[in-house]
């Protein structure tokens, strides 16, 4: 049988509306939790009972569009994916996403992780283009191909890896875990053929190499990709390139 | 390949700073475990002038403590750089701070050099 009682559980949450205040502050807020209520849950009761102007972003309500990220008693989490037992039964400590501009209350600015995931160019990279037109036919994979890289696909931009990040915390040019992760998905991709386009982006100054592995970011995911890994993977390409033994074999295209 | 250049030559000069720092320490400190080994008299200590004089005849040695130089200034200055660049001041002057780095490393090793190299002439000329 499921605990059904309730507790009261005090909910700290930092608020800041760029309108009209001048700095952040917190505030408490208690919360009636019962098993299996999730943060969300909870940030929807404050809504209804104490607050209406808290502000934080949701869609899905289960873990797949990386919309509720947030700082969870300091920890990078999704709040639909929280429960809020498993995180503490004395107090509740809600923050937005740290290493990102605050918009309003709970909700971070990730646009500069959107730039960033774009500018290391996340599609499949043919170097001849005309292959798209050619719809009568596929690329063939094998199961150990798409295992290669299938973790690593699986990320949903939530950007609590990048919040978990030291480096991010520091450097402000870093491309970040969720960038560099992407950057080998397509890397270890056999139908990719994007490594030198690529490349200039990630030897930059703030690249792929200003990675400490630090790996906090694959212990925050909540999708279970592991960034660091696929950071550490990613310099192995490169340096196999400068020393010239990167060695990538491509599939072709096959009669569908 | 600018980082993974960085990376690499910042590894390489590690890996070659556990060779020569370990031929330096064996040579000059471990006299005692290793018989004198490197030493022209294992019997005097090897900061005594003729093994010092000894040592500095060989052109090889000025060839391995300019070596030495090198791959210590480049790990030591490139590690710096890297520590210096994630702070706000080091991402402000980036260039600055590149430029100021590798100026000081090629003064040091310019420095370094000469006195390594005279050192071999000195000693060249005190042995003959």
């Amino acid at each position: 049988m499921s605990d059904t009682s309730f507790r009261n559980i005090p909910f700290t949450v930092f608020r800041y509306n760029p309108q009209t205040d001048a700095t952040p502050h917190v505030e408490t807020y208690t919360v009636k939790v019962q098993s299996g209520m999730t943060v969300l849950d909870g940030l929807h009761q404050i809504k209804s009972d104490h607050d209406a102007s808290l502000s934080w972003r949701y869609s899905c309500r289960m873990g797949v569009c990386g919309s509720c990220g947030m700082l969870i008693n300091g920890r990078a989490m999704l709040a639909c994916n929280t429960q809020i037992l498993d995180v503490s039964t004395i107090a509740i400590a809600v923050a937005p996403l740290p290493n990102f501009p605050v918009i309003r209350d709970l909700v971070p600015d990730l646009e500069s992780m959107f730039v960033r995931h774009k500018e290391i160019k996340p599609w499949i990279i043919r170097k001849d283009e005309s292959e798209s037109d050619r719809l009568d036919r596929e690329y063939s994979q094998s199961p150990e191909q798409l295992e290669a890289y299938l973790q690593f696909s699986y990320c949903i931009k939530c950007g609590c890896c990048m919040a978990a990040c030291p480096t991010m915390a520091t450097d402000a040019e870093y491309l970040g875990p969720q960038p560099l992760a992407q950057a080998y998905r397509y890397e270890a991709d056999s139908r990719d053929q994007g490594f030198e386009e690529r490349k200039p982006i990630l030897d930059k100054d703030s690249g792929l190499f200003s990675c400490h592995y630090g790996s906090e970011c694959s212990v925050v995911c909540p999708k279970g990709v592991d960034p660091a890994k696929a950071i550490q993977l990613m310099k192995r390409q490169m340096v196999l390139d400068l020393i010239g033994l990167r060695r990538k074999k491509c599939s072709g295209l096959h009669h569908g | 390949m600018r980082q993974t250049r960085g990376w690499f030559f910042h590894v390489a000069a590690g890996l070659a700073l556990v060779i020569l720092l370990g031929t330096h320490m064996t040579i000059m400190h471990l006299d005692q475990v290793t018989g004198g080994a490197g030493n022209a008299d294992p019997a005097l200590k090897p900061v005594d002038w003729e093994n010092v004089t000894q040592r500095g005849d060989s052109p090889w040695m000025a060839l391995f403590y300019i070596a030495f130089l090198g791959a210590a200034l480049f790990h030591g200055l490139f590690g710096t750089r890297t520590i210096l660049l994630e702070t706000d001041f080091g991402a402000r002057n980036r260039k600055t701070l590149t430029a100021v780095i590798v100026i000081v490393g090629f003064g040091l090793f310019i420095f370094g050099s000469a006195a390594a190299i005279s050192f071999v002439q000195m000693s060249q000329a005190v042995v003959m």
